[in-house]
């Protein structure tokens, strides 16, 4: 028997653990999530010429007024 | 102490979440105030980021939305008085998606039966306390089926395996569009 195949079955098991964890978060934390992840891929992708940006994260203070084309 | 990416997404995002961010929220107020104004008759997410409403989150840069369109004189499906109006609104286009409070939205309108349905049945939801929509995990099953890309395939592995399909709805909507044939190669 590999005596390896106990600790990497863990491993594969905790994986799948928080895959489905990060599935039932609620779909607001999922959005954060998805930025992260885009924060994180950003830099690797533009290295492979891909013109990609991580979504806008500033959260505006108060009512801030919509943009119109008069501003 | 700075917090690393990898373990932001390991403790639920903790960092971001410590900062209260909201990314999308204004994004799809814009959305709300366009289906009230009648620009557009109807909007839900789909694509990734409608899966991940589903799913564990998947990697994605726009924001896919799919609308019907109130009926133009000639029946045609033009995107033109949705971008008019949100450059309107001050929100440019880049390249095939509009920026709309930071978020890149990509429009797609109705264009085939699977589509017109997938908009009628979409579920109603609240994203923080802003009122959305998002196309039922079954027709996002169905539709990753109709497009037959790897990804899609990828997605729908995913989608089976932790989205709690209804099976029977999903066999029906499989069949009313002619998919089942590809569904049973799929996950043969």
């Amino acid at each position: 028997m590999d005596p390896v195949s106990p600790e990497v079955d863990r491993l594969f098991a905790a994986k799948e653990e928080r895959r489905k964890r990060l599935a039932r978060l609620p779909f607001a934390e999922k959005v954060k999530v998805v930025v992260r992840l885009q924060q994180m891929a950003v830099p690797l992708l533009r290295r492979r010429g891909r013109q990609v940006r991580a979504w806008n994260l500033e959260e505006p203070q108060g009512d801030r007024p919509r943009r119109r084309v008069d501003d | 102490m700075v917090t690393k990416p990898w373990k932001a997404l390991i403790t639920g995002a903790t960092e971001t979440r410590q900062q209260g961010l909201a990314p999308m929220k204004h994004t799809l107020e814009v959305l709300n105030e366009l289906e009230r104004a009648g620009i557009v008759t109807r909007y839900a997410i789909g694509g990734a980021m409608g899966a991940t409403f589903y799913v564990e989150p998947l990697l994605t840069f726009d924001l896919d939305i799919f609308v019907m369109l109130p009926q133009t004189a000639g029946g045609l499906l033009t995107l033109d008085v949705l971008y008019e109006a949100l450059r309107a609104r001050g929100y440019a286009e880049e390249g095939e998606c509009v920026n709309i409070e930071g978020v890149p939205v990509q429009f797609l309108p109705a264009y085939n039966a699977l589509l017109v349905e997938a908009l009628q049945e979409a579920r109603e939801s609240l994203y923080e306390e802003v009122q959305t929509r998002v196309l039922r995990a079954e027709h996002l099953t169905a539709i990753c089926v109709q497009s037959g890309r790897a990804k899609d395939r990828e997605r729908v592995r995913l989608l089976q395996e932790q989205a709690a399909l209804d099976i029977d709805y999903l066999a029906g909507v499989l069949a009313r569009h002619g998919l089942t044939e590809m569904w049973q190669e799929w996950t043969r």
